[in-house]
């Protein structure tokens, strides 16, 4: 597992360890069955508290990406490519949410909205 | 495991009350400026000063009377205690060998080895960085289960630290039910090693909060003085500073997604420590 922290980014740590294991299991770099690192192992690599480190596999597991069997660990959960599929895809669209939610909160009405979806949506597919 | 109910002692105006537990699996830190009571309440908690009043229990026996057994599931590395520096650590290791029931001398001597501690020079001869880790040795190869540290890494540098906080994760995660309760001024070290902190002030337990909550929730924005008189964030814990106001806040994200425009930051445990009872010097 290669796991970097970035200390001064205002994505909490425990969310960049979600993202960073979730990628390695979408590319197939943690293949189904693997085992994770114990929560305290992986906290002495990181040098973080082992609390974070939990409450990331916590959510690893709730989005059932890992199981946990107590006593045993944690291991990449079996047949997940559906479930990482749809997580990824909760997740983006979360993004879009949030970006909306804001430019509401800056007086965009619901045109203006969907004109500049539009307008994004035209550019991404044309630069492809 | 640590529970503490209602320490106190007194000294003149000094007043020391605290009451907190340190779980088994936990690392606590304890942060405050200096005279706040930090190294009073290990003290206390210890038996080593006799407390005024209240109760503490380390795995489940009252601390003040617990038989030889039982201590030796306690390692205790206090900033101004230790062996008398003309001792060489092969004479400690023969005392400890004979007062410790579970002294485990493969582990001492690995640990010396693996660290360059000379067995056969007197402590004097050792750098502060190799003191600590002397004293560290002997809390650890007793057999114990739950370590109270004040200060380890008091006057080390960046290097040295980094050495003690990784031998102390290195602690927790060789069983489960270790436990430890940390003090120290150097808040970067507690960042990466404590899994909550208690903030003492005036000998009381003034803020409690758990790193995981300082990583995600709490936040500091920074305001212009005359952006902060009309924030609506008056009352919210601050500190005035040369170029403005730094606010307190817990609830990070629901800010930055009302004011994409403000400054917000993590908490620092620096920051926090100014905040909370850093006033009087602004």
């Amino acid at each position: 597992m290669h796991i970097i922290i970035n200390t001064s980014s205002m994505v909490p740590i425990y969310e960049q360890i979600v993202d960073a294991i979730a990628k390695e299991i979408m590319d197939g770099s943690l293949s189904a069955g693997s085992n994770l690192p114990s929560v305290r192992a992986l906290a002495n690599t990181l040098r973080i508290s082992s609390l974070t480190v939990k409450k990331a596999y916590d959510v690893l597991e709730s989005r059932g990406l890992v199981t946990t069997i107590h006593g045993k660990g944690s291991f990449v959960s079996m047949n997940n490519d559906g479930l990482i599929k749809e997580s990824l895809e909760h997740e983006a669209e979360e993004k879009i949410n949030d970006g909306l939610n804001r430019l509401v909160k800056l007086g965009y009405t619901k045109q203006q909205c969907d004109q500049l979806l539009h307008l994004l949506l035209e550019d991404l597919y044309d630069s492809n | 495991m640590i529970q503490i109910n209602s320490l106190t002692k007194n000294y003149g105006s000094f007043h020391l009350n605290v009451s907190f537990d340190v779980c088994d699996g936990e690392v606590v830190a304890m942060i405050g400026r200096n005279g706040s009571g930090k190294t009073t309440t290990f003290k206390a908690l210890l038996g080593l000063t006799i407390a005024d009043g209240g109760q503490v229990h380390i795995n489940g026996k009252d601390a003040w009377h617990l038989c030889h057994e039982d201590k030796s599931s306690i390692g205790v590395v206090m900033g101004d205690a230790g062996f008398n520096k003309v001792m060489r650590l092969k004479d400690i290791e023969r005392i400890m060998a004979s007062a410790y029931p579970k002294w485990n001398r493969e582990h001492f001597l690995g640990f010396a080895t693996k660290y360059n501690l000379a067995m056969d020079k007197p402590l004097s001869t050792f750098s502060t960085g190799m003191n600590v880790l002397a004293k560290l040795d002997m809390a650890l190869s007793i057999g114990a289960t739950t370590l109270i540290l004040d200060e380890p890494t008091a006057g080390l540098d960046v290097v040295a630290r980094t050495k003690i906080l990784d031998i102390l994760r290195d602690f927790m995660a060789e069983g489960e039910n270790h436990s430890i309760l940390i003090s120290s001024h150097i808040s970067s070290d507690l960042a990466t090693l404590a899994d909550r902190i208690l903030l003492i002030d005036q000998g009381k337990i003034i803020f409690e909060t758990t790193m995981n909550a300082l990583d995600e929730s709490y936040g500091v924005i920074k305001f212009t003085d005359q952006d902060y008189a009309t924030s609506g964030f008056t009352n919210e814990p601050s500190l005035k500073t040369p170029w403005g106001t730094m606010v307190l806040t817990n609830d990070r994200e629901d800010i930055r997604t009302k004011h994409p425009d403000w400054i917000i930051e993590k908490t620092t445990l620096d920051q926090l420590m100014m905040i909370l009872v850093g006033k009087e010097e602004a």
